[in-house]
């Protein structure tokens, strides 16, 4: 038998790693008995996949566009396929 | 490239800018830092743009370059000792407030039910909060959870980059999300009801 504090251990450490049988069973065993762990548990999945939402999902801020479009603008400047000089701007 | 889709490239990754700049500073902790990964990224991207095969999204191709030139930003702050050494107790406290002395929850700690976990990412008050929790996580300890779950690191990986054992990873990862969990409970799911 575990506690709460240890399986909250081992559910983090399956995001990382492969547990052993043993640790695999402990985990499934206490989560199945605990509904605050459950829902520590789903917490956690959560937190782990938060990189690829974060891509492509989470919402535009509302700051002004235009600081952004100069931004983009300035790296164009500053990349090398434009500081090319047959290919320099006059406009 | 014909110019039209050129712009359309341009267009996009003003748009994408913001985010791009949020991924960096929650990861260096640096507007200016973060700033200046964001703009060698962007030129990256242009210099680049014929490379980019169309396999994925764009925006996640953009975010790759960035990754890139976040784990270089790191690796520089590293060098110049800009780091805290990393400390094996820190943040222990934090649990032993969590958790009973007999391993259960402690009364006030035990987790809430935030309801369809994933309607939340779409929530744009969820990562104002969540960039909070970020922020209020020691440097060292913000450090390695945005190795592994922003930037997809390994622990094996992050040990080689920050230099600690593997042991120590897996602790830092465990405190990290007990606290954002724990942090994001209290300032968005419970305003949010």
């Amino acid at each position: 038998m575990i506690m709460c504090r240890a399986a909250t251990r081992l559910m983090s450490k399956q995001l990382d790693v492969s547990l052993t049988r043993r640790e695999a069973t402990l985990l499934r065993f206490h989560v199945m008995m605990c509904k605050a762990c459950r829902r520590c548990q789903q917490q956690f999945n959560m937190l782990h996949d938060i990189g690829d939402p974060f891509i492509e999902r989470a919402p535009d801020s509302t700051e002004d566009l235009e600081r952004h479009q100069q931004a983009v603008e300035q790296a164009r400047l500053s990349s090398k396929s434009d500081t090319d000089e047959s290919n320099d701007k006059t406009d | 490239m014909s110019d039209t889709t050129l712009e359309d490239r341009y267009a996009r990754l003003a748009r994408v800018r913001p985010r791009l700049l949020s991924f960096a500073r929650l990861h260096l902790r640096d507007h200016a830092a973060a700033e200046d990964a964001v703009q060698e990224a962007l030129i990256a991207a242009i210099e680049k743009n014929d490379s980019f095969s169309g396999r994925s999204g764009y925006e996640t191709w953009v975010f790759g370059i960035l990754k890139y030139k976040l784990l270089d930003q790191m690796r520089q702050q590293k060098r110049q000792g800009k780091w805290e050494p990393f400390d094996d107790d820190a943040g222990e406290e934090v649990l032993d407030q969590m958790f009973r002395r007999s391993g259960h929850w402690a009364p006030n700690a035990v987790p809430q039910s935030w309801g369809e976990p994933d309607k939340a990412l779409e929530n744009e008050s969820f990562w104002q909060v969540f960039d909070a929790c970020m922020l209020a996580l020691p440097d060292n300890v913000a450090r390695v959870f945005s190795l592994r779950e922003l930037m997809g690191l390994t622990t094996e990986q992050i040990c080689e980059e920050v230099g600690i054992k593997e042991n120590n990873a897996w602790v830092i990862l465990h405190r990290a999300r007990l606290k954002l969990r724990s942090c994001l409970e209290k300032g968005w799911v419970e305003n949010a009801a």
